[in-house]
């Protein structure tokens, strides 16, 4: 050793112990290190699970996180078996759920029950959940069994009172022995579980859990709430089951499962009707606007039908009582269309506008009509009017087939077509009081030819004289009758116009001068001008008169006045 | 107080009888008609046992098979004891209830097992032989039974029962 060693040796003696020291326990701390990864299963295996546990919690969550970030993929692959047939049961779940639903709403809406459940619900302001349970769901639960799932053995059971003993056992291992079956026969995957089955009147329910099932012996139809609860249940025992490590039925005892009858119908009861408070809060307000819109879309339907039955109610009656029309049918679809067909006498009026007059709102009504003979009495007097072509002085009348002619025509109208009005269509019977037409010339030739007779009396009739101007007893009587007939001359000249001239003669004998005879006929002519004033005559006749004398014949003896009258032609 | 139930299964080939060892234990009752169990039946009986407390025994009494299938297997799930049965008129039987046993081992490592040679009223048609059963005794309870006389019957219960209890 050199000094420089020895030197070394002396000064660092103890540093360099503590190296070899130091350098020795990395090494251990190395070896130990390397073999911490094949100690370390062992280790956590070996380890008090609850501070291992605990211990774990953190980093494995934190672990598991920073995987789902990094390496998603890996997880989705690890899940997938797993999720998928827990959404598929969640969904299938889910639907089942919405099935039961629809149903109930379907049966409890719009069933007579339902309405009446509804109404008294309405009247008494009870939840309608409540009116339905009360009315409806009267099941009960017989009997509730608590099955590890495993072995099929009866970790806990509840009965309803009063119900005969069983042997729970035996029936929990054939259920268990069932699902099994079920599982094993059914899914293919082994996931599917025998849910729901029927046994004479009772309904049974499994739920499945991990490590428990549930299996209900139902009475009655109960309500989607009660698996809801069982659901619970179900989890709650989970819950105890993993917190208090039961290893099988001889802890069963000390599970707190809640299964008894009458509190899961009391519970399911309950969440039914916070269930249904909840969603009639929702609910009521959209329902009843709907209910409103329905109402009104109902009412306006109503009314506008209304109006257009009382528009065609009020066309059907004009034209039943249109004469000549005879409705046959009537189709009409309200503010669509409208069909009318009938038959229309010829001369009966037109009926397309009465028809396109109606009111129908846009609506072209099609008419179709066919011929035929009305016998209405509108239509009768109309068709005789156009056959018998009579003239407006000829009225036309019926009644029940009875045709009224009445009034003034030519007579050639009256000869031709008196005897055709009984053969028109129709006519029972003619009642015909049409008069030829006055124009006056008959009356005027009447009267001139009376006027010509008065001419010829007064040819004859003389007024006789025993004096001079001294008439007898008898040419009174004439006188009176002279100045009568003057009266009708004047009367019936002016009525018709017929012109005539009066003439006043005086008669005398042969006897005496011819100058002494021409002045007593004057005289004679004038005398009896005065007498006939006297009598009444018209003077205006008398004051036109001629007083004239006439030449006296040869032996003539009359002596005397006499008139004469000159009748002008009769026409105008 | 209802006594804690432990869940057996019944173990054999095709008609050892038993579903007529069942019938006998649980309802003492016996019929020569053979009916073939379809799937899985379930029972249930307790047992006195010899210190005076009982046993509620779950008896699942399983078709008649010579090997386990997976639903069988899943039958077998939860099984605190196993009944085993032989026909000793078949001796082939008897193989076929070991090989049964070897087979729900992998299920049921720490299940009781109990050994039923039935058929003992028809003893002189046995095939099985005495010396045979002695090698078995060796291995596991072995118990001469016979359904329809009851011998042996009650006790091959009470014996797993015992075992269950211990």
């Amino acid at each position: 050793m050199s000094d420089l060693e020895r030197l070394k040796h002396l000064l660092l003696a103890d540093e360099r112990e503590t190296l070899l020291l130091a350098e020795q326990r990395i090494a251990a701390l190395e070896q130990a290190n390397q073999e911490l990864a094949t100690l370390l299963p062992s280790l956590v295996r070996a380890a008090p699970q609850e501070p291992m546990t605990r211990a774990l919690a953190s980093p494995v969550a934190a672990a598991l996180g920073n995987a789902v970030h990094e390496n998603r993929a890996s997880i989705i692959d690890a899940l997938f078996p797993v999720i998928g047939p827990i959404i598929r049961k969640a969904i299938a779940e889910a639907l089942r759920g919405l099935m039961r639903d629809m149903n109930q709403v379907f049966e409890y809406g719009f069933s007579p029950r339902g309405i009446r459940w509804r109404i008294e619900a309405w009247r008494s302001g009870v939840p309608f959940a409540q009116v339905v349970l009360k009315h409806s769901l009267n099941y009960r639960i017989d009997h509730v069994f608590l099955i590890e799932r495993d072995s099929g053995l009866v970790l806990h059971r509840a009965s309803s009172p009063g119900l005969p003993e069983l042997d729970a056992d035996a029936i929990a291992g054939m259920l268990t022995a069932i699902g099994q079956f079920v599982r094993d026969s059914v899914g293919p995957g082994g996931g599917e579980s025998l849910e729901a089955a029927r046994v004479g009147e009772h309904l049974l329910w499994v739920l499945d859990g991990p490590r428990a099932s549930i299996a209900s012996f139902i009475r009655g139809v109960p309500p989607d709430t009660l698996r809801v609860i069982l659901s619970d249940r179900l989890e709650q025992i989970h819950a105890q089951m993993a917190g208090d490590r039961l290893q099988g039925v001889d802890q069963a005892g000390a599970l707190q499962t809640g299964l008894d009858p009458l509190e899961l119908v009391a519970a399911s009861a309950a969440m039914s009707d916070r269930r249904e408070l909840a969603t009639s809060k929702s609910l009521r307000w959209p329902v009843l606007l709907i209910l409103i819109l329905v109402l009104a879309a109902l009412t306006w339907h109503f009314v506008r039908v209304e109006r257009w039955n009382m528009r065609v109610d009020a066309l059907r009656a004009a034209l039943a009582t249109h004469a000549g029309f005879l409705l046959t049918d009537l189709e009409s679809k309200p503010w669509r269309s409208l069909s009318i067909d009938g038959l229309l006498d010829p001369d009966a009026v037109a009926v397309a506008p009465m028809v396109e007059a109606a009111d129908l709102g846009g609506v072209r009504a099609q008419l179709r009509t066919l011929g035929f003979v009305s016998t209405d009495d509108p239509v009768l007097v109309r068709r005789a009017r156009r056959l018998l072509a009579a003239p407006a002085t000829v009225t036309l009348d019926a009644r029940n087939g009875a045709l009224r002619v009445q009034g003034t025509a030519e007579p050639a109208w009256i000869d031709a077509n008196q005897a055709r009005a009984g053969w028109l269509a129709g006519v029972r019977s003619v009642d015909w009081q049409v008069r030829p037409v006055d124009d006056g010339s008959a009356r005027r030739n009447a009267a001139h030819a009376e006027l010509t007779g008065l001419a010829a009396r007064f040819e004859h009739d003389h007024v006789s004289f025993a004096h001079d101007v001294d008439s007898d007893a008898v040419s009174a009587k004439v006188l009176d009758q002279l100045a009568a007939s003057l009266v009708r001359v004047a009367a019936l000249s002016v009525e018709f116009g017929i012109p005539v001239k009066l003439g006043i003669e005086g008669h005398t004998d042969s006897v005496g001068s011819s100058e002494t005879n021409r002045k007593l006929r004057l005289a004679r002519a004038v005398w009896l001008r005065d007498k006939l004033r006297d009598r009444g005559a018209p003077a205006g006749l008398l004051q036109q008169a001629d007083l004239g004398e006439i030449a006296v014949e040869k032996d003539s003896t009359f002596r005397g006045a006499s008139l004469r009258l000159t009748v002008g032609a009769s026409g105008p | 107080m209802t006594p804690q139930a432990r869940k057996i299964c019944m173990l054999g080939d095709f008609g050892v009888g038993k579903t007529s060892l069942v019938a006998r234990f649980v309802r003492n009752t016996f019929s020569d008609a053979y009916l073939t169990t379809v799937g899985v039946k379930v029972d249930s009986k307790e047992v006195a046992l010899a210190n005076g407390q009982a046993q509620k025994l779950v008896v699942w009494d399983i078709a008649g098979r010579s090997a386990l299938d997976a639903l069988n297997m899943s039958y077998l799930r939860g099984a605190s004891g196993l009944l085993l049965v032989a026909d000793g008129t078949r001796e082939s039987t008897l193989r076929t209830a070991i090989d049964l046993l070897m087979q729900s081992r992998s299920l049921l490592p720490d299940a009781q097992a109990v050994l039923l040679v039935n058929k003992l009223d028809l003893v002189e048609r046995w095939e099985v032989a005495p010396s045979t059963l002695v090698e078995l005794r060796h291995t596991l309870p072995v118990l001469e039974t016979s359904a329809r006389a009851g011998d042996g019957v009650e006790q091959a219960f009470a014996e797993l029962a015992g075992r269950l209890q211990a």
